[in-house]
């Protein structure tokens, strides 16, 4: 199934995302971590494509995503928003179920999504992530907080880009190898710099923005949620059953023998997993009540 | 005693305005993305949605295009709420963690400073049909195509607050803008406002404060007892109250001398 690079303007900003498989299915997103690109879903995305329409985003930043100089579009809300623009420029309609999937940083946008598509949501799958209250409550726990130390330095300003365009080879080795990933597993090296210098400034938008939200109530989702965690993960220890029913309904938590990316290092097992998570979801068109907005009250509806 | 007060303190400082094409350019500027972004989020909205999610996404898509600061942060007020029911204190406007129905009607409200210009606006919709809310619509509409013919024939403010609030009694609803901080229909709106520093308290920027109280407050406000001139920017915003919910309509009106037009219907 081809895969094609779509691109648009989102609020000045060129952002773009993977596409491929049938405008006539449900819709998977796909969202990437740090370091990685959506090329990182690739396995995935052959596996589901007949299934699926699948949209592989890059996230601000990243690669073909425009940096910005304000580091509020890193942050949850406008990421939020990007995404709701690609989708609406995918299904101009929203008349189909979307199913969110998350890695690493792209896990925190994808509870942040999940909480926001209401009954267009059909589904949310978390690889080794926490949503953005659970990351900051996490953060008091010493072995969490030790687990995270580059966070911290991350928030250093530019940081992001000297680790990207001067480090990028090691930043390559430590992520990765620590990460449980097997050198023939790993993304190629080229891509790292393109695609961490200038996205780990998500790492400062998210902490400030999750210590600025820390007492807003969780929005919990109402549809099938399944965690999976790798049990040697050296950056995200696994959520607790309380954390994540905190903030889903009806959520399913699988801890895998593996490091950060399980995808990647049972790619047999997380098919088997997602083909009987898929199978119970409810994935006809969604009911969804759409605002008259074209009888709003305002200024040029009276022209 | 305290009318008589605010009228004559109206009278002193309604010093007239004078308005040029590239002063209104920048306002419309300002106000066509306050309703772009109203649009697009009230497009966004689903059966769900909190009004302090609403508004942090409204709040979010006026910042990355370039506001840095407010008059009042955006407002989202959901069902009952978009007619102030139950609310009691000027820190419960604050957007909320009410849900949104089916069929309910929401506002979505906010005032940015965009270059040095303020906006205000005020966009109501529903998610999904309702009757009762194309009624209200309907009435709103109307009322604003007789509005800037009251600033032409009307010598007072208060004349003009007064007319609009009979003409929502025959109609049948209530006023809701009765319930504004001085029940204002309205208010003058600057050019040349500072973003320097977004603070401010009860979600109105510290720029609201001083561009209104510095400039005498009560000409500032189109109160029941505002008299002096009237040329100047303002943005008129009628509140309406029916049955279960309210619906406003708030943008900018360009009051000359014996003319008054709608900004976005300006030549």
């Amino acid at each position: 199934m081809k895969t094609q690079l779509k691109q648009q303007q989102i609020r000045g900003l060129q952002t773009a995302w993977l596409q491929s498989g049938s405008s006539t299915q449900p819709i998977l997103l796909l969202l990437h971590g740090y370091p990685d690109g959506p090329e990182i879903w690739d396995g995935l995305e052959a596996k589901f494509n007949e299934q699926f329409q699948v949209i592989r985003p890059y996230g601000r930043g990243t690669s073909h995503s425009a940096p910005s100089p304000d580091l509020r579009r890193y942050g949850t809300h406008a990421e939020v928003l990007d995404l709701f623009a690609i989708l609406r420029e995918v299904d101009p309609k929203q008349s189909r179920k979307v199913v969110v999937v998350g890695h690493d940083l792209g896990g925190i946008l994808a509870w942040a999504l999940a909480g926001q598509l209401e009954n267009q949501l059909g589904g949310l799958v978390v690889f080794n992530s926490l949503s953005l209250q659970q990351a900051i409550v996490k953060l008091k726990n010493p072995r969490q907080l030790f687990r995270s130390w580059y966070v911290g330095l991350l928030q250093i300003p530019r940081m992001g880009q000297f680790v990207g365009t001067f480090l990028g080879r090691q930043l390559h080795h430590y992520a990765y190898t620590l990460g449980g990933l097997s050198t023939n597993l790993q993304p190629d090296r080229a891509s790292i710099s393109r695609n961490a210098t200038h996205a780990a400034n998500r790492y400062r938008a998210l902490l400030r923005e999750g210590i600025a939200s820390s007492r807003a109530p969780a929005i919990r989702v109402k549809q099938p949620v399944l965690v999976v965690c790798g049990n040697r993960d050296p950056f995200v220890l696994p959520p607790t059953i309380d954390e994540v029913e905190s903030q889903a309904v009806s959520p399913e938590i699988r801890i895998l023998e593996a490091g950060h990316w399980p995808f990647l290092e049972q790619p047999a097992s997380i098919h088997s997993l997602l083909v009987r998570f898929f199978a119970k979801l409810k994935l006809d068109a969604p009911n969804r009540s759409t605002p008259a907005v074209q009888t709003f009250l305002s200024t040029d509806c009276y022209r | 005693m305290l009318q008589t007060a605010q009228r004559r303190l109206s009278r002193l400082s309604s010093l007239p305005i004078v308005t040029d094409e590239a002063m209104l350019a920048g306002f419309l500027r300002c106000q066509r993305l306050a309703t772009q972004g109203a649009k697009e989020i009230g497009g966004l909205l689903r059966e769900g949605w909190t009004e302090a999610q609403t508004a942090k996404l409204y709040d979010t898509y006026l910042r990355d295009h370039g506001v840095s600061a407010y008059f009042h942060r955006p407002y989202a007020w959901f069902g009952e709420r978009t007619r102030f029911d139950g609310i009691r204190s000027y820190s419960q406007f604050k957007p909320s963690q009410r849900h949104i129905l089916p069929g309910e009607v929401f506002i979505l409200d906010s005032a940015p400073i965009l270059d040095g210009f303020i906006a205000d606006i005020g966009f109501t919709s529903c998610l999904g049909g309702n009757p009762a809310f194309d009624e209200a619509q309907s009435f709103l509409s109307s009322l604003r195509r007789e509005l800037p013919r009251l600033f032409e024939t009307q010598a007072r403010g208060g004349a003009i607050w007064d007319a609009v609030d009979a003409k929502i009694k025959q109609a049948g609803f209530d006023a809701v803008h009765r319930l504004y901080p001085f029940s204002v229909l309205g208010h003058r709106v600057h050019s040349g406002v500072t973003s320097r520093a977004d603070l401010g308290v009860l979600h109105f920027g510290w720029q609201s404060f001083w561009s209104l109280l510095s400039r005498g407050l009560f000409g500032q406000l189109l109160t029941p007892s505002h008299e002096g001139d009237l040329t100047g920017v303002w943005a008129i915003e009628p509140h309406i109250g029916a049955k279960g919910f309210g619906a406003k309509f708030e943008e900018i009106l360009i009051v000359e001398k014996g003319r008054a037009r709608w900004l976005e219907t300006s030549p």
